[in-house]
């Protein structure tokens, strides 16, 4: 006989005001627990076990607790493992509750509390493992079910991690987690700023830099420390183009080779003269290559600033190139090319000069060129003296010296175009210097042991320096403060090493590290004098020990101090010694 | 009746002979790009004890985390669960040998040992299989059976090595998996070992014989006083482990 159809006891009203009732009790008589869910990281497929676990949620909800008396169970027992504290408690939590603050929140299996998760109960600060949940229990009151009887056990830890945010929820695995402790390597009081290396150097008067000399010598460096120099500063007021411009006055000067010969070209560039040179004197501007010192031409100004060259051979002194003269007190453009045995010349765009030099010549060659001051020396029988001033945008380019290419006039074909800024080089350019100064590098070598700096390698004197630099120099590895919960890794030559910091003492430099692992899968250790780099913290270990925290009574460490007084493990212990 | 103390301490140090073959072993988890992502050594200890000592172990962490958790896996402990006599190691009984004394005029002395099997089960607890399945595998390859340790038996001759076998005699394992949900399941396997010891009684200490003299007679009615041979180490005074030799003096009285 089916059931009265007059009578109901699925009353959406009552049954609402019933889960209301039940969940007002609970809120009244519960406690406040926190629902931690298990992340399986790793599931064994063949056991079916869920061998590492995280914990990194923690849902704060009330809960009450059925146990009146006390926690049931079989209580403290002593084992042939120690001490083990099997408490088991029943809570009972609200099903419309767990549902809101709870399982909205899960991805998976979220209708019910999951046999594996947690609940950490703040009054006896215990976690307990959700083992059994009886979803029907009280049992269709009213043809609903309110409640979850969760049946829990105490927790065996097993090396989980806890995350969750809540410091006495994750003191679990500080206090139970096996652990490394690392002693650090000493500073030396490497944590104020002034403790970083420091050095000075010398340059000479082209401004390279000469020699760097350590001031201090820091400490902390697993490998040799980075340096970096400064560009020398811009002196852009006394430059025509850019940021800086050669002292012809303090014999700055360019040297080398161009990058190919040719012997037809143009060379032009900008000088700006302070003064002439004394009279019967001739001050050198710059020194074109050629295939030997022979053919080589030596370019200046004589007493009246009158532009002047002289070959390396056949000519017993500077011969003048027309009337215009180099102005003093700004920049001039000063163009010379040559075509085999023909010279131009053009002054601020005016060709002054077309002749022919008489013999097969070269502007470029296997002799090397000089610019400014460097070009001063004793040639063709002249003692050519330092001119003063500066000079900038260095160029040399190859091909037809009176084409359009090279000159850029196309109007009157004897004019030079003079550059209005800095020049770009081209396929035809061989030589291009804008003389904006160099930036200087260098290398420095360590101690291993110390980690201090032991010495200098200039690499590039770098050039134009006004003043010497100083260098400045990446950070020592050794430094800063790990934080609790950041993963620290240290790597080594074929794998590298993590771990969760649990513990770190800046004052005597030990840190402690749970859940270590290598990532090529293999057990490792961490190693001495390499790196553990945190977010903000770099150190280097000088000790690593072993923190049995699993168990307060383990004698592994009293067995193996003992070992040496008992065993003879001559061909050494085939199960290994201890850290 | 017997009287004399003495106390070599040979099931202590098989105690911790046992012990420390153990105690550097690890179990390794991993996620699923095969990166380790925790490395845990296995804490072993003796497992009979005071229970209060280890009580009072386990607040050594404070009030807070005394209920934290049931216990901390894995783990491992071994215990002693027998002794018994092995006659057929047993050497004669009259036989001995001597050890070097400090002072160069005596030697010690010990009589023949007596050899006892002492069993030992080591047991191996674990939340989960395949993390006693690693600890048991790097125990079992040792022993095939038997796995054979260089022990000082007595701290105070330090000289005195023996070869004592660790005999591996099996392996059973408990796994409650089966039962009602709220049931804990606990994964313990056991290894029981057979470690083949010796007993020692008490050293003797007994002088070194360093002068030997022979007197030689004319064998007749007379017995005339022929000659006396006396043999001594040299040099003087040598100690009994160092090289010497002898010196052979023929003297003509009896009493020199």
């Amino acid at each position: 006989m089916a059931t009265s159809p007059y009578i109901s006891q699925k009353v959406r009203s009552e049954q609402n005001l019933y889960e209301d009732i039940v969940i007002e009790s609970l809120k009244f008589y519960g406690q406040d627990v926190y629902y931690i869910p298990r992340e399986i990281v790793n599931k064994d497929k063949i056991f079916l076990d869920d061998v590492p676990s995280r914990f990194t949620d923690a849902y704060k909800i009330e809960m009450y607790i059925e146990n009146t008396e006390g926690f049931e169970g079989e209580g403290d027992l002593f084992t042939k493992f120690g001490i083990e504290l099997r408490d088991q408690a029943t809570f009972v939590v609200a099903r419309r509750r767990w549902k809101s603050l709870v399982g909205n929140f899960l991805d998976t299996n979220n209708f019910r509390p999951r046999e594996g998760d947690v609940i950490y109960l703040p009054l006896s600060e215990s976690i307990f493992q959700v083992l059994k949940v009886e979803t029907e229990t009280p049992f269709y009151q009213l043809s609903q079910l309110p409640t979850f009887r969760l049946q829990c056990e105490l927790f065996e830890y097993s090396d989980e991690d806890f995350d969750t945010g809540i410091d006495t929820i994750d003191g679990v695995e500080y206090e139970g987690a096996f652990q490394y402790k690392l002693t650090m390597r000493d500073r030396l009081g490497l944590g104020s700023t002034s403790s970083l290396p420091a050095a000075t150097t010398t340059i000479n008067l082209t401004g390279e830099v000469q020699s760097i000399t350590s001031t201090i010598a820091g400490r902390g460096y697993t490998t040799a420390p980075t340096l970096t120099f400064d560009l020398p500063a811009a002196d852009s007021d006394n430059a025509k183009f850019g940021r800086n411009s050669l002292n012809l006055t303090r014999v700055q000067g360019v040297e080398g080779k161009y990058l190919f010969p040719a012997d037809r070209g143009v060379v032009d560039l900008f000088v700006n003269l302070t003064d002439y040179p004394a009279a019967g004197e001739f001050a050198s501007l710059f020194l074109t290559g050629g295939d030997s010192s022979g053919d080589q031409y030596m370019w200046g100004v004589n007493e009246n600033g009158g532009l002047v060259y002289q070959r390396g051979s056949g000519m017993a002194s500077p011969v003048g190139v027309g009337s215009q003269v180099i102005s003093r007190g700004a920049y001039q453009h000063i163009a010379v090319g040559v075509d085999s045995s023909e010279l131009y010349v053009w002054i601020n765009g005016t060709r002054v000069l077309d002749s022919d030099a008489g013999v097969a010549t070269k502007l470029a060659g296997t002799n090397e060129f000089s610019f400014g001051g460097t070009s001063t020396r004793a040639f063709g029988g002249t003692d050519w003296i330092t001119a003063r001033g500066r000079m900038d945008e260095i160029r040399v380019r190859s091909g037809d010296p009176d084409s359009t290419t090279l000159t850029g006039d196309s109007a009157s074909g004897t004019g030079f175009i003079v550059p209005t800024s800095a020049s770009d080089s081209d396929s035809i350019t061989t030589f291009l210097d804008h003389v904006d100064g160099k930036r200087a590098t260098a290398t420095a070598t360590i101690d291993s042991t110390t980690g201090s700096i032991t010495g200098y390698t200039i690499t590039d004197a770098g050039f134009q320096y006004a003043t010497a630099p100083s260098p400045t120099f990446s950070a020592p590895d050794s430094g800063g403060d790990f934080v609790i919960g950041e993963i620290v890794s240290q790597v080594n030559t074929n794998y590298t090493i993590k771990g969760e910091v649990t513990d770190w003492s800046d004052s005597d430099r030990v840190l402690q590290i749970a859940h270590a692992g290598s990532t090529d899968g293999q057990y490792r250790e961490f190693s001495l004098n390499r790196k553990v780099q945190g977010a903000n913290a770099s150190w280097v270990p000088s000790l690593v020990e072993e923190l049995q925290n699993i168990q307060e009574t383990a004698q592994n460490k009293i067995f193996d101090d003992f070992e040496g007084d008992f065993l003879d493990f001559s061909e050494g212990n085939p199960f290994g010694d201890m850290v | 009746m017997f009287g004399t103390h003495f106390y070599h301490k040979r099931v202590r140090t098989a105690v911790s002979v046992f012990g420390s073959l153990f105690n550097n072993l690890h179990v390794l988890r991993t996620n699923s790009a095969g990166e380790v992502i925790s490395q845990v050594k296995v804490p072993l200890s003796y497992a009979p004890k005071r229970n209060f000592i280890e009580r009072i172990n386990a607040m050594s962490r404070g009030e807070d985390a005394e209920r934290r958790v049931a216990i901390k896996l894995p783990r491992m402990s071994f215990e002693i669960t027998n002794m018994s006599y092995d006659p057929a190691r047993q050497l004669p009984k009259i036989n001995r040998f001597g050890l070097v004394n400090d002072d160069e005029t005596k030697k010690n002395k010990f009589y023949t040992s007596v050899p006892y099997d002492v069993n030992f089960q080591l047991s191996v607890y674990a939340k989960s299989q395949d993390d006693a399945l690693q600890v048991v595998e790097q125990i079992l390859p040792y022993f095939a059976p038997q796995y054979t340790v260089s022990v000082k038996p007595f701290s105070d001759f330090q000289e005195v090595k023996e070869d004592v076998p660790i005999v591996l005699d099996g392996i059973n394992f408990e796994d409650t998996y089966e039962g009602a949900l709220e049931q804990r399941r606990t994964i313990i396997y056991n290894l029981d070992f057979t470690m083949k010891i010796a007993f020692y009684g008490p050293d003797v200490e007994q002088g070194i014989i360093r002068e030997v003299n022979n007197n030689l007679y004319i064998m007749g009615d007379s017995d005339e006083f022929y000659q006396r041979i006396q043999v001594t180490p040299t040099p003087v005074g040598v100690s009994p482990d160092s090289d010497y030799g002898f010196q052979t003096v023929y003297l003509d009285s009896a009493y020199d």
